[in-house]
């Protein structure tokens, strides 16, 4: 017994057990817990060198909660990487997910038909291609440096947005955390004091799942704060990416729009006599550039929509909904129309109109598109994975 | 380290649920849940019996989640029956709300829209270099468990895990 790595630790538990008799003594427990196992006598031979030793021989009050641990102290259980043909294992390789993963585990996608996600960024790779390169080179002379440096700077943005939310961790839920679970009913818990929410078991994943939490079946895992799976991006919208999901949306629709005026301004400036072209009519000016009235014509036909779902998602924003429960909620209203549910009340979202999960205008916006810890993953797909190093057992 | 594969198996046959009533999630054999009386007390209420952190503990008992403040992350500082005689309730509430601060701090409405939009005007290069302020009050939020479990929680015969590898569902304690 002569690696325990907590030695001198455990001999202060040992030691400040007398003084917590003498708390239980005053908070009225009557039961004897210091209780000695077999096997910790060598533990008493290194107990003075505690440093907390001689602060804690008199009589303990709540005061004393304030002593500081050593600097090397750590309460977490001691773990060792897992390894498998000898090789270390990351938290993807053992993620039943049907998610694809590269760059070992920092590039996540779905396992979904990629075909409608391989459109849209060959979409967002090739408007911007024809406006720089036929626009934006224009622009530069004759109307101002600035016009193309802005479109570059949007347009990085759009790129670095998509890549975000089409590539991190949606939000997974780690599996097998109520494994054992005594029974699979739902559980009830009050939100607020105002709403009761039932927090339903997940057969697949083996976990209850916290509120607006969903299983996606795409991706085969529990995605906490889901909004959608959207094959344009091949993905799950959840808690993680959603704030970046907006931001993408709302500076493509941005980006389109300024695509399409400075088509515009570029189409108009063709017909007039300037450094790249001389006064002509307005079909010599097409002629002479077609790329500008096809980047007019398609950044019009895909702002149209992409207005529409900005519209949309910044209602959901605004009331603290997602598509899910909007979906959700309209198919309990149907249902209820056609009399298959009497009287409602069951359910957490027709029981009165108000949504359980709204705080008002302002706090709506701040959490649904500036979530707190979006940056923060539960799953960790890229972290090597470790078990605890009390349990035997060496392989997964 | 001879003992450790007994000391599991012990750990195995007589877990039980606790005040959330579940048991630990991980390499847990699945029959013994249904073949045994799923609710086991016997070890409540005895004196610590094991070393902590380096057996396993008998027992784990989980703090549900509270959803009373909204769907910040909160645990529930009700006192769990199973911890009398270990530990006062004082004591244990105070670590559960200072948990529930750190938690709180970290859920910073303001400090999430500064964070999110320096990142995106940097073109998600800012997150690279600097931690956010969630993420700052998460890694102090081991720290304090450090410190919680080093005062009052391990003279006691209990460890509070960090609810990270959990996904912060529940606040798990340690029994030892």
């Amino acid at each position: 017994m002569s690696l325990l790595p907590h030695n001198a630790f455990y001999n202060a538990s040992r030691y400040r057990n007398s003084n917590s008799i003498k708390l239980a003594g005053l908070t009225g427990g009557d039961l004897d817990i210091r209780g000695d196992s077999d096997g910790d006598t060598h533990t008493q031979t290194t107990a003075p060198t505690h440093p907390a030793i001689s602060t804690t021989t008199a009589t303990r009050s709540l005061s004393s909660v304030s002593s500081t641990p050593p600097p090397d102290f750590s309460s977490s259980p001691r773990t060792i990487p897992i390894r498998r043909n000898n090789r270390l294992l990351r938290n993807y390789q053992l993620s039943p997910a049907n998610l694809r993963f590269c760059c070992s585990g920092h590039i996540v996608t779905s396992k979904d038909n990629p075909i409608p996600f391989i459109c849209s960024i060959f979409l967002v790779l090739a408007i911007p291609a024809v406006f720089f390169g036929r626009i934006g080179v224009d622009l530069w002379y004759t109307l101002s440096p600035a016009v193309p440096i802005i479109a570059a700077y949007l347009t990085l943005l759009v790129w670095c947005s998509m890549f975000k939310t089409a590539f991190a961790d949606p939000g997974v839920l780690p599996v097998d955390i109520d494994k054992n679970a005594v029974d699979t009913f739902p559980r009830d818990v009050s939100l607020r004091h105002t709403h009761f929410l039932s927090l339903k078991y997940c057969e697949t994943c083996h976990i209850y799942r916290p509120p607006r939490a969903s299983h996606c079946r795409l991706c085969n895992s529990c995605v906490d704060g889901i909004d959608h799976h959207c094959s344009f991006l091949n993905i799950c919208i959840g808690r993680r990416n959603y704030p970046s999901f907006l931001t993408f949306c709302g500076l493509t629709v941005v980006t389109l729009a300024y695509y399409t005026a400075f088509a515009a301004v570029h189409l108009y400036q063709l017909t007039q006599d300037t450094r790249v072209s001389t006064s002509q009519s307005f079909g010599g000016a097409l002629r002479q550039d077609p790329a500008s009235a096809v980047v007019f014509v398609v950044a019009i036909l895909f702002l149209i929509p992409l207005a529409f779902l900005l519209a949309y998602h910044a209602r959901l924003t605004l009331i603290n909904s997602t598509t899910i429960e909007q979906l959700r909620e309209k198919a309990v209203d149907r249902a209820r129309k056609d009399g298959e549910l009497g009287g409602g009340g069951e359910n957490p979202f027709v029981g009165d109109d108000s949504n359980p999960f709204s705080l008002g205008p302002v706090a709506n916006v701040q959490w649904m598109a500036f979530r707190p810890g979006s940056n923060y993953s539960h799953a960790r797909f890229s972290a090597v994975a470790q078990r605890d190093a009390r349990r035997g057992g060496g392989g997964v | 380290m001879d003992n450790s594969s007994k000391q599991a198996s012990n750990f195995n046959s007589s877990h039980t649920s606790s005040h959330s009533s579940h048991s630990n999630h991980s390499n847990h054999s699945n029959h013994s849940t249904h073949s045994n009386p799923p609710i086991n007390l016997k070890n409540f209420g005895t004196p610590q019996s094991h070393r902590i952190l380096i057996d396993l503990p008998r027992e784990l008992i989980r703090l549900d989640r509270d959803y009373r403040a909204g769907e910040v992350w909160q645990f529930k500082s009700t006192f769990p029956m199973e911890l009398e005689g270990r530990i006062g309730v004082d004591e244990f509430k105070i670590a559960v709300d200072h948990i529930n601060n750190i938690l709180l701090q970290a859920f910073n409405p303001w400090m999430a829209v500064l964070d999110h939009l320096l990142d995106t005007l940097s073109l998600y290069t800012l997150s690279w270099f600097k931690q956010s302020h969630f993420q700052k009050h998460i890694s102090s939020l081991e720290k304090s468990l450090n410190h919680i479990n080093y005062s009052s929680f391990n003279p006691a015969g209990l460890n509070i895990l960090n609810p990270q590898s959990i996904a912060f569902l529940y606040l798990e304690i340690e029994f030892y």
